[in-house]
């Protein structure tokens, strides 16, 4: 059997190059399926293509804009904080379900796994990393998440308090970052391109501006 | 215990931080699984794709990845609720097949 995983990606030096491009037979019956479903009626080969582009233009840079909305605007971040499914109507998504924004504080960091599968945030951060998926993030983290951060680079200190959330396909999560010293002042924009998809799961923090 | 798919708090190793771009397959297959399981299509339950996902585990399925654990999944709901039959899924299989030879 191919793999159709291992075709269009990048590729490290010790993978084969791919041979029959894109058409390993789990895509043949992706195709299948949706061909027979588009003749039946039951989807529209346009309704296809709309998912699809829905699905590649979430990104990061969603949740980046929401942060920095939550950073300069204190009765936003009450409402996302409060209950962000209805506070991210704002930014024109319809009910996703419930969804949680976590925030971080000098005291309290938050990171985000689902321990069953991969249940991600994932029209405001995009599609989730293939490591967010992995039996090894879902298994550690929830266990010993310090030893986790560390490396993803990052060391808290003994005196912060690390709280992982455990997402379901009923209950999702984002990480609310602290915002950094030295973006005093700084635009929403500017804010923003500060926040990367990391920050958003809780593996990493949002640097200070370079200087 | 614990089922096979709920590892919180399993021993395992190093996280592999290996990051790669989705490809045609993978996007497709997301998106229909996604049409399936929302409004207004909706003719698949969430719950019913992740349990045949889950029951992949053993037998032939073992070594399929993420997205094709995806692609097999909704086959297995679809065929059970009749949405689409086995027959004609594997008939279109074999023609595409053909049409690309």
């Amino acid at each position: 059997m191919s793999h159709p995983h291992d075709h269009d990606h990048d590729h490290d030096g010790d993978h084969a190059p791919p041979k029959d491009e894109g058409a390993g037979d789990y895509a043949l019956l992706e195709q299948a399926m949706r061909e027979l479903l588009i003749e039946k009626g039951v989807i529209t080969a346009d309704g296809v293509r709309r998912m699809i582009e829905r699905l590649d233009e979430a990104s990061p840079a969603t949740g980046a804009r929401i942060v920095a909305r939550a950073w300069t605007d204190p009765a936003f971040k009450k409402a996302l904080l409060d209950d962000a499914g209805s506070a991210l109507s704002a930014f024109g998504f319809g009910p996703m379900g419930k969804f949680i924004a976590l925030e971080n504080t000098p005291d309290t960091h938050n990171v985000i796994v689902c321990t069953l599968c991969s249940c991600y945030p994932r029209f405001v951060l995009g599609f989730p990393p293939d490591w967010y998926k992995s039996t090894a993030y879902r298994s550690r983290v929830v266990r010993e998440p310090r030893a986790v951060l560390q490396e993803f680079g990052l060391d808290l200190p003994d005196s912060t308090r690390v709280v992982v959330s455990d997402s379901t396909a009923e209950i999702r999560y984002m990480v609310v970052p602290m915002r950094p010293r030295g973006t005093e002042g700084m635009s929403e924009p500017d804010l923003a391109a500060l926040v990367h998809r990391d920050a958003l799961i809780g593996t990493a923090v949002v640097a200070p501006p370079s200087p | 215990m614990p089922n096979h798919h709920d590892v919180g708090g399993l021993p395992a190793g190093p996280i592999d931080r290996h990051e790669h771009r989705f490809n045609s397959f993978e996007r497709h297959i997301d998106a229909l699984c996604l049409m399936m399981c929302s409004p207004p299509v909706k003719k698949v339950a969430v719950e019913e794709l992740r349990r045949a996902k889950e029951e992949m585990f053993d037998g032939p399925f073992l070594k399929a990845n993420y997205y094709q654990r995806w692609a097999i999944g909704l086959r297995a709901v679809l065929v059970e609720k009749g949405v689409l039959g086995e027959a004609e899924i594997d008939a279109r299989i074999a023609a595409l097949k053909t049409g690309r030879s």
